[in-house]
């Protein structure tokens, strides 16, 4: 015997599949690939020298 | 530097002690203070992100120091401490923010019992300094650090051997950026997870540490290994090839040594190329450092406000 689903009943079936897709058929989340760059630059011993030393 | 953080908004320059004084005194007292303030001067123009006291930084006494750091120079050491209430003279660390990244820089300098305090230091700072423990006070300040920085640069001025020790005894510093004998560093040193580096003397190289930080957290590889290795590489080729020469050079000698030598060096180079490969392959990714040591007489031209100064002190010579 062949049975109509009621209208109602087709949209809340059909709505049901979309979240059941989207909760379970989603992308993974992309890695976030953020590098920060910092830049250091690093004097010692100078002990007082004002003029260029020949390097 | 203007012309550096134009190409570059991310960087911080910084001091890792001895930076005013020389260790035999002039013997004109004026001269070596006015040298001492045009430094102080110059640093402070650039925007110099943390100054460690270094032990011959005391040699003109505490208060030359507090007036520089009284002006904004932003000098820092966690073991340098006021003999009464045993509290640091200065800040013992100071955090800088680049880029989202809080970088944490700690000083410290040579112990009171040690050869680096001379007498001279001694007698310019009668009771009014007490130098603590250089271990106890990095670790400290370590401690303090936890969750409030994400990567932990030290500036010592104790010198290569007295840094390894501490980077054992005291985890948790990515770098130390030091000094005191003055190194040329080519290459750094590892300790632990710490790398360690100087920058030679007299002002005459600048260290550039170039850092990519994915994850502050996670350990740092060195971009240089993979030049070092290249070099390595590129030297043993030119020996198997100076081998190859002398061996078509002289067919009819028994060369049974020349090929054993050839043999060896090809299988030292064939081991450096697997490592190369190696280090390309996981080097790309993660934290990442590049530190190399750049002539400053070559990259920098004079600044002509600094020459003024110079010039309106009278000092015509180091």
């Amino acid at each position: 015997m062949k049975t109509r689903l009621s209208k109602d009943a087709r949209i809340y079936g059909l709505l049901s599949a979309l979240v059941i897709c989207t909760v379970f058929l989603s992308p993974a989340p992309i890695a976030r690939a953020v590098e920060t760059e910092i830049l250091l630059l690093h004097t010692n011993n100078v002990t007082g020298y004002l003029f260029p030393c020949p390097t | 530097m203007e012309d550096v953080r134009r190409g570059n908004q991310r960087v911080l320059v910084v001091d890792s002690g001895d930076l005013f004084f020389k260790f035999s005194s002039d013997s004109d007292g004026d001269k070596t203070l006015m040298k001492g303030k045009i430094i102080g001067r110059a640093y402070r123009q650039m925007g110099a992100a943390a100054v460690n006291v270094g032990c011959l930084d005391l040699l003109q006494g505490l208060d030359f120091l507090r007036r520089e750091s009284a002006q904004g120079l932003p000098l820092l050491s966690a073991n340098l401490l006021d003999p009464v209430t045993k509290a640091p003279i200065f800040p013992p660390y100071l955090i800088k923010e680049v880029g989202g990244v809080r970088i944490a820089f700690i000083g410290v300098l040579p112990p009171e019992s040690g050869p680096e305090i001379s007498p001279a230091i001694r007698a310019a700072n009668e009771g009014k300094i007490l130098i603590g423990d250089p271990l106890d006070a990095a670790r400290e300040a370590v401690q303090k650090l936890q969750g409030k920085a994400d990567l932990t640069v030290l500036l010592s001025d104790l010198g290569l051997p007295k840094d390894q020790m501490l980077a054992k005894a005291v985890p948790g510093i990515q770098f130390i950026l030091g000094g005191h004998e003055g190194r040329f560093t080519r290459k750094g040193v590892q300790a632990g997870m710490t790398h360690i580096f100087q920058s030679s003397y007299k002002g005459m190289y600048i260290g550039r540490l170039q850092l990519v930080l994915k994850n502050p957290g996670n350990l740092f590889k060195d971009e240089g290994e993979v030049q070092s290795l290249e070099e390595r590489i590129d030297g043993l080729n030119l020996r198997i090839r100076g081998l190859e020469g002398a061996k078509k050079r002289q067919p009819a000698k028994d060369d049974s040594s020349l090929d054993r030598s050839i043999q060896e060096i090809t299988r030292q180079r064939n081991t450096l190329q697997e490592e190369l490969k190696r280090a390309k392959e996981t080097g790309i990714q993660g934290n990442r450092f590049l530190f190399r040591l750049e002539a400053l007489e070559k990259i920098v031209p004079e600044n002509e406000d600094v020459k003024k100064w110079i010039l309106g002190a009278g000092i015509e010579r180091d």
